[in-house]
């Protein structure tokens, strides 16, 4: 008894010496507590509604447990075996690329040719089932292979450089991808409603325009490296990309929430639009700011498998918590991924920064050619509705929608921006960049509406729109380019590997990139962001650095020429 | 908790009150979050206009939906998905900081996965009293799920980071306690089952529902067994002679548990076929397991993907998993398959990579590793909360004595063989009576009772519920008692058994052994080098790894050596400086 009062005496001693922050800590407990038991009685005040048709799924404690007999795990091991086999041919077709230069084809291409191949060879040797049972479904799609691709978007991505360009970057990929989606999803009605194409629904329409204005971050970042443009350029492209497909994911849900008998009014997109986009930025936000403040506050770096299994937690943590919230898991994962990146990484320890960065790499990495794969097994092993009017029409608005978002808009950007302007080069190369990918495709399984036929079709477009993008345009870009302007060629660095993997994540995601990145710099614009970040967050969540600081500079260096060397062999 | 008053004399009052009213707050902080979001995520599923939780879902959840399914709901099914998701990952990041905080201030004397299970339970009891289990249960795995990508980063990493020198100089005893030994426990447990309910003194069993039975519950938990070990400071033989039979004893298992389930129903083959099956399926998965990793190791050491940590890393991950999948698609056991290949590919294909890929993978192994056994345990608890239960009382009783004796029937005969033939490490009756006491039960079992064959839904239901109580009395029990029994029983038992012990220490005890894979293992005695090491030395090694050349040796060695220590020291002030300053060496071998 003693011991715990002495204990006792002694814990309010220290939260006294310790001072507000222990008080604002525990003031902040204490409001969601009570905020939480408000919400818990609340609900356990509203009465249970019961269901006939589930009460008996509630109470048998099997229902979650699927009956599978035997063949069906067999098949489905035998599915990822061959998955697996394929990423690892790929992991290996991609290598040689890297080192033996060949430059004229981004990788994914190959990826894609691997996948059609896989998937004839399937479809003629009878297998194609066991590959189809292993084939994830759009839910699947969504929930487990889409997120370490973004999240590693978003993580390695360059602070600096994207603030800097924030305000062409937002207006390229909010206001942009709204254009591109009126504009495409406006032409393909009308083409259909004349008759010449497949016949759309005009709310049909919007929504095939929005999950097709999503362009892929993927395809236009190998693009991108190969064709070694200027950094601020680079930024702007792929700041666009990564937030332009959850605006897309946001338009597609809110257009197909009005599909269908029971439309809501028309303020309903506007504002669902809105609830998803500031929602999922605060939960990305929140998430990865506890996340930063728990590894600040806890030593948990002294263990590192701990530390590691956490982080790995809390990354992808809110991108679940948006799809149950119905918001946008890719805005919030990709937030919260370039939060955790500024102010969780540090806290990390070494070694966890080391595994940390590699786990997410390689993950997205087999993620990214996973995708490409699919597709590419997707054009053989469906069965498709090819309506070859239609395809071609689309193509055509594709090129032509993704040009009306581009090109009126940097005219207005060129004006207002008192830096170096988008040339006419510049844009052209924009515009060809807008390869489209993964998301379009997977949106596109699930197409609402109801309507099968539709459905198929829409598959069917958007998987070509998808092989033409990346085909043509990503595969001949560079050709193109040397044959329209010979300045270009000049620019265009042939020793450059195609791989995205050793220029874009390796060099440019560096350990020692974040810490680099909130050395202030301060623009007029967006001072006070950094005011705030510098005076109260960064302090707030992240571990002092000051004695390793020094540590980290010397580690720059050695890295930097570590990288050097490294470039030469290739 | 009345042992905290108790650790908290042991310490040193100061630094470690200090200590903790440090993390005073932020446990308190973190907890409230992990409340307040719960109870966000209950009050808004409740506010759903869809006014029951689950009808979207039932009878969806198929995990094998063809690409092109029709789904008006799938919407809803993925934002379900999405809650029991979040709630899975949350539960396991408040394991993480539990554990931590746990080990940090010696609460109590328990293995931190009874503590998992206990979380486990409380996330059960809220997710059934809001109502909104069937969302949970979306997220939760089915067999085939649990199977395919639960437990194969568990055995992987189980294989991987087995010591390769104390693992082969027991393997004579380790395969007679796991193969044999095995086929004593299932055969004992099966038959006295049947017996007993010939008696009618507990639930019915067919004799091949039995058997089967018996197969799926003789299967020791490494997981558990290790936790538990790690706190008892045995000698490091016994050691890595319960480590090695609990994990081959998986395999042994659930071959056994296929060949017995194919002997259930109507169309029973011949008596010979389960032990031609038994063999087909050990031997198969064995061969897989070495080609594929021979294969990795060959790649790795021709190509020098090291230049490209980021493409290393992921054909690494890949080329890990992947005996499992190719095992499951001939029918043969993964687990065997993957466990041999996780031994073998940290002794030929992990020296092939460059340091930092050597680290990261490893820690990406088990952190993984980690996850999902902690994902295991929260797994067990809230299954005892949210699932039906039909509890027979007697079978269950019946069932735990059964499992004891088993157990006993298998260890202290097989001693007495083994130690005819051990030279000077007898295995003592001491040590004997720990190896009985710690055979605890775990995910497999458990998993492996989910889908009990034979199409009787009841005698199924009894399967999966005698099973939960038998792991749980197991874990909690004999995982929990062992400490003060010991300490009550034999004196000196007490005193090798640690107070101050590290409940994350299967962690630590884990990192020592991966640093040790990979490296030149200091061979103590030449003259006892079996066959098998003798191949390895002349042909394996230098066909499958990498010469490496002095100075890399030197620096990856060091490197390990000082994560090691570290790692080791674990508890003890880290200061970041430190940890920095590990890595000196590191850019030189890249």
């Amino acid at each position: 008894m003693e011991d715990i009062r002495r204990r006792s005496v002694q814990i309010s001693n220290q939260i006294v010496s310790q001072g507000w922050r222990t008080v604002v800590i525990l003031g902040l407990a204490a409001l969601t507590i009570v905020l939480s038991l408000a919400l818990g009685i609340q609900y356990l005040l509203k009465e249970d509604i019961d269901c006939p048709i589930c009460q008996p799924a509630l109470n048998d404690y099997d229902a979650p447990f699927v009956e599978v007999d035997e063949n069906q795990q067999e098949k489905l091991g035998l599915g990822i075996t061959y998955f697996i086999l394929t990423l690892c041919f790929c992991v290996l077709g991609s290598y040689f690329l890297a080192r033996n230069s060949f430059t004229t084809l981004p990788d994914c291409i190959i990826y894609v040719f691997a996948g059609i191949i896989v998937g004839t060879g399937l479809r003629l040797t009878g297998r194609a089932d066991a590959a189809g049972s292993a084939f994830p479904n759009q839910q699947e799609f969504f929930l487990f292979i889409i997120p370490p691709i973004i999240f590693e978007a978003g993580y390695s991505m360059n602070k600096q450089s994207f603030f800097e360009e924030a305000i062409p970057i937002f207006l390229f990929a909010v206001v942009g991808t709204i254009i591109t989606a009126l504009v495409f999803g406006g032409g393909i009605f009308l083409v259909g409603f004349f008759g010449i194409g497949h016949y759309f629904r005009f709310y049909e329409a919007l929504t095939f325009g929005s999950l097709i204005s999503a362009v892929d971050p993927v395809a236009t970042i190998a693009i991108f490296n190969a064709m070694k443009v200027n950094k601020t350029l680079h930024y702007l492209v792929f700041g666009e990309s990564v937030l332009n497909d959850a605006v897309a994911i946001v338009l597609y849900r809110s257009f197909s929430e009005m599909i269908g008998p029971d439309k809501p009014g028309w303020y309903l997109p506007v504002l669902t639009f809105l609830y998803i986009f500031i929602g999922s930025t605060v939960v990305g936000i929140t998430t990865s700011c506890l996340a930063a403040f728990i590894l600040k506050s806890t030593e948990l770096r002294q263990n590192p498998t701990l530390e590691l299994s956490f982080y790995l937690l809390v990354a992808f943590l809110p991108y679940f918590i948006c799809e149950g919230l119905k918001m946008s898991g890719i805005m919030g994962i990709l937030i919260g991924a370039m939060t955790l990146g500024h102010y969780g990484m540090p806290n990390l320890s070494e070694t966890g920064q080391l595994s940390s960065n590699q786990l997410f790499k390689s993950i997205a990495y087999c993620g990214e050619a996973f995708v490409f794969i699919y597709l590419g097994l997707a054009l053989t092993s469906f069965n498709h509705s090819w309506n070859v009017i239609t395809v071609l029409i689309s193509i055509l608005l594709v090129l032509i929608s993704r040009a009306t978002n581009i090109y009126p808009l940097a005219f207005i950007i060129n004006r207002y921006r008192r830096r170096e302007k988008i040339s006419q080069k510049t844009q052209f190369i924009m515009w060809f960049s807008g390869l489209r990918g993964a998301i379009a495709f997977a949106l596109s399984l699930n197409f609402p509406g109801g309507n099968e036929e539709t459905r198929r079709v829409v598959i069917s477009t958007t998987l070509a729109i998808i092989l033409f993008t990346i085909i043509v345009l990503g595969g001949g870009t560079l050709s193109i380019l040397q044959l329209l302007r010979v300045e270009g060629a000049t620019a265009i660095n042939l020793s450059t590997a195609a791989s995205r993997v050793d220029v874009d994540r390796f060099e440019e995601m560096d350990v020692t990139d974040v810490n680099e990145s909130y050395i202030p710099n301060l623009t007029a614009k967006n001072s006070w962001m950094r005011r705030l970040d510098a005076a109260i967050l960064k302090p707030l969540l992240t571990r002092d650095l000051v004695e390793p600081m020094e540590d980290f500079a010397e580690h720059e260096q050695e890295g930097a020429e570590g990288e050097e060397e490294e470039e030469v062999p290739f | 908790m009345d042992g905290d008053g108790r650790d908290e004399s042991m310490e040193d009052p100061g630094s470690w009150s200090q200590k903790r009213q440090a993390y005073l707050p932020v446990a308190i902080a973190f907890l409230a979050l992990v409340l307040f979001a719960l109870a966000l995520i209950i009050a808004t599923k409740g506010s759903r206009p869809s006014g029951c939780p689950s009808c979207n879902c039932a009878g969806e959840f198929d995990p094998d939906i063809g690409l092109l399914t029709q789904g008006g709901s799938e919407e809803e099914s993925q934002n379900e998905l999405g809650f029991g998701l979040a709630i899975f990952i949350m539960t396991l990041s408040f394991c993480i900081v539990a554990s931590f905080l746990i080990s940090e201030h010696s609460f109590f004397n328990l293995p931190d996965c009874l503590s998992y299970v206990f979380i486990g339970i409380m996330i059960g009891l809220i997710l059934r009293l809001s109502g909104i289990s069937a969302t949970a249960g979306y997220a939760l795995p089915n067999q085939e799920q649990f199977f395919l990508f639960i437990i194969p980063p568990i055995i992987f990493e189980a294989g991987y980071s087995l010591s390769k020198a104390d693992f082969f100089r027991q393997s004579g005893s380790i395969l007679v306690f796991a193969v044999v030994g095995t086929i004593i426990t299932a055969l004992f447990w099966g038959l006295g089952m049947y017996l007993l309910g010939t008696l009618a003194v507990s639930y019915k069993f067919r004799l091949w529902e039995a058997l089967t039975f018996g197969a799926l519950v003789s299967a020791v938990d490494p997981v558990a067994t290790l936790a538990i070990f790690n706190a008892l400071k045995v000698n490091r033989t016994l050691h890595y002679l319960v480590f090695g039979e609990s994990v081959v004893n998986d395999a042994v298992a659930i071959v056994l548990y296929h060949t017995f389930a194919q002997m259930i129903g109507s169309s029973r083959p011949h008596w010979y076929v389960p032990i031609f099956s038994f063999v087909y399926i050990f031997a198969g998965s064995v061969v897989i397991g070495v080609l594929t990793s021979a294969l990795a190791a060959l790649i790795l050491k021709h190509l020098s993907l090291s230049k490209q940590p980021t493409l290393e890393l992921a054909f690494y991950m890949l080329m890990a998993y992947v005996p499992y999948f190719m095992c499951e698609g001939f029918g043969m056991s993964g687990i065997m398959g993957i466990l041999t290949g996780g031994v073998l590919l940290a002794h030929y294909a992990h020296p092939n990579l460059s340091t930092v890929t050597q680290i990261s993978s490893n820690y990406c192994f088990k952190s993984i590793a980690y996850l999902t056994e902690t994902f295991v345990f929260v797994y067990l608890g809230t299954a005892l909360t949210t699932f039906n239960h039909s509890w027979d009382s007697a079978t269950v009783a019946f069932a735990i004595v059964l499992t004891l004796a088993s157990r006993a029937a298998n260890i202290f005969p097989l001693s007495r063989v083994v130690n005819k033939y051990r030279g000077n490490a007898k295995i003592d009756a001491k040590n004997q009576f720990i190896m009985w006491f710690s055979g605890l039960r775990g995910a497999i079992a458990f998993a492996l009772s989910l889908n009990f064959p034979g199409g009787n839904e009841v005698t199924r239901r009894v399967v999966i519920s005698t099973t939960l109580a038998i792991v749980l009395f197991t874990v909690i029990v004999l995982g929990g008692g062992t400490l003060p029994i010991l300490q009550l029983l034999r004196v000196e038992g007490a005193a090798t058994a640690s107070k101050n012990q590290k409940h994350v220490s299967h962690l630590e005890g884990r990192d020592m052994d991966t640093f040790a894979a990979g490296q030149e293992h200091p061979t103590p005695d030449e003259g006892r080098k079996g066959w098998l090491e003798r191949m390895d030395e002349i042909y394996f090694k230098p066909w499958l790894t990498n010469p490496a050349d002095a100075a890399n040796q030197r620096s990856t060695a060091a490197t390990f050596q000082r994560l090691a220590n570290l790692s080791g020291e674990g508890g003890e002030a880290l200061t970041p400086h430190h940890i920095g300053s590990m890595f000196d060496g590191l850019e030189e071998p890249m």
